[in-house]
């Protein structure tokens, strides 16, 4: 139990911190502005500040950077999950990007007889099945499109334009419900819950062994926070990038035409540091013939945040953006990430009508799928 | 729930009310400055919230004291309708309609009509 002014936690992990600095030293938010993942665990050993802590604690980007150069190894992005759940619990809580529009929509979605558009709608002339082994995940791809305007459900199409050319057929849940990734990291876990045991009911009905997904943020949730904290699954969830990889290396799929365009790739922080999937689309990416690929100075564990996470959006955040894409247009055309929501962040930032922006900019911003299917001429 | 713009929606509202025209007491009337800024967040926080229908009335087209609000709002409704279809709440929930400030009567029609045609569908616990 911990005590924070007149706040009882049951938050332990952080009391390993012997305030070493380090995570400060790597942590993006440190290098524009006072926040410092250090100070945070001693004020909050030493109950101190809470005024602060709060601040902090939803400020924090939970990419994970810290934890690859803490020496005590403490999970301090687990640490800001559970510190904002009791904060919510209290009615502490974080006003939104979009006026909160993605929580709000999850939220609707939490009910026994979940009857909406079927999604099989968002396939029609490609072959998909409502039992089988492979599953798809479609994940909230519909909604970025009507709320964001832009098209993300190509990012899902494009997916199952290529699971078909390698003659899968995927499974596709007629009513799929949000993973629940970002209830979880604002701290509603209730809820979080109750979208997980649906989903993962809906899953094995179908009688999936293998789901895919082409989210980071859904391939953290699914594989890892759902038998941590919900119950246990007996499917295996891998990324679509780890799919494909696999398929190049036993010659079931490979790249016929040239692509003479030169690219980076930016790691996301839940499927990079979260999860360790470095190589997989690395290596996609390099098995393109005629491709030249560049590696941006900050990559793999050291790679810097897309800025945004669960929709906490500032003038801060759109630093750290600017500072990524400018590491990217130096050294590349395109950028390949595998996450649609750090192409989201990216693109609201190129989509910026002000002047300086459109100069300074070249890059383009392709999801891994899109990408495949353009190499492939699928689309 | 009903989101009234403060020129046309409202003022129609108000005559209504001055020329004693009967309609359900079933609204709750929240007035905006103009339908534009009705988010579909706070038409889907109505819904979380247990309203069993929505409806925001603007001017008419061409009639809108900011210009183009109201086509901004016709927009986004749009919009809201998509994502309600997506999430499983009847889109016939929500209604936009155009009232003009002269239009008591009118305003008092949609209510009763849209009261009628909430009540023969479930409560929106049901469909939560």
């Amino acid at each position: 139990m911990v005590k924070v002014g007149k706040l009882e936690l049951n938050i332990e992990d952080i009391s390993k911190c012997y305030s070493c600095g380090k995570c400060t030293s790597v942590c993006p938010l440190s290098q524009i502005s006072d926040f410092t993942p250090r100070l945070i665990a001693e004020n909050w050993i030493l109950n101190l500040n809470k005024d602060e802590i709060v601040k902090d604690v939803w400020n924090c980007l939970t990419c994970g950077s810290c934890v690859e150069v803490c020496p005590m190894n403490v999970n301090f992005p687990e640490f800001i999950r559970q510190a904002r759940t009791e904060f919510l619990k209290q009615g502490i809580g974080f006003e939104e990007a979009h006026f909160g529009i993605f929580s709000n929509i999850a939220r609707l979605q939490i009910k026994e007889n979940y009857t909406g558009k079927s999604r099989h709608e968002l396939y029609k002339g490609l072959k998909i099945k409502e039992k089988g082994d492979i599953l798809y995940w479609t994940g909230c791809t519909p909604f970025f499109d009507i709320v964001l305007d832009r098209t993300y459900t190509n990012i899902s199409i494009n997916t199952v334009r290529i699971l078909n050319y390698l003659n899968i057929e995927p499974v596709i849940l007629k009513h799929e419900k949000c993973c629940g990734h970002d209830l979880l990291w604002n701290g509603d876990f209730e809820n979080f819950k109750k979208l997980a045991e649906y989903n993962i009911k809906e899953i094995e009905k179908t009688g999936a062994k293998i789901v895919i997904t082409t989210c980071a943020e859904g391939y953290r949730t699914l594989k890892y926070d759902y038998p941590r904290l919900v119950k246990p699954i007996n499917f295996e969830v891998i990324s679509f990038s780890e799919f494909i990889d696999k398929k190049l290396k036993v010659k079931e799929l490979e790249f016929p035409y040239e692509f003479p365009y030169k690219i980076t790739y930016h790691d996301p922080c839940r499927l990079g540091r979260h999860m360790k999937v470095y190589e997989p689309p690395r290596d996609i990416i390099k098995s393109v013939p005629g491709i030249k690929y560049s590696e941006m100075p900050r990559n793999r564990e050291n790679s810097l945040c897309c800025g945004v996470s669960c929709w906490h959006c500032d003038i801060l955040k759109k630093v750290i953006r600017m500072d990524r894409i400018s590491e990217a247009d130096e050294i590349a055309e395109i950028l390949i990430t595998t996450c649609p929501k750090c192409k989201i962040h990216f693109e609201c930032l190129l989509d910026e009508k002000s002047e300086d922006l459109e100069k300074r900019y070249n890059i383009r911003i392709i999801d891994l799928s899109t990408f495949i299917a353009k190499i492939l001429f699928l689309i | 729930m009903a989101f009234l713009c403060n020129w046309c929606g409202y003022a129609g509202a108000d005559l209504a009310g001055v020329s004693r025209y009967q309609y359900p007491p079933s609204i709750k009337i929240i007035r905006v400055m103009c339908s534009g800024r009705v988010d579909p967040v706070f038409i889907l926080k109505a819904f979380e919230l247990g309203a069993d229908g929505v409806l925001v009335c603007a001017c008419h087209p061409g009639d809108c004291h900011y210009i183009d609000g109201n086509e901004i709002a016709e927009v986004r409704i749009n919009k809201t309708k998509e994502i309600l279809d997506w999430i499983g709440i009847n889109p016939n929930r929500l209604r936009l309609e155009w009232v003009s400030a002269a239009e008591g009567l009118k305003f008092a029609k949609i209510v009763t009509e849209f009261t009628e045609e909430l009540s023969q569908l479930k409560k929106i616990k049901n469909e939560l």
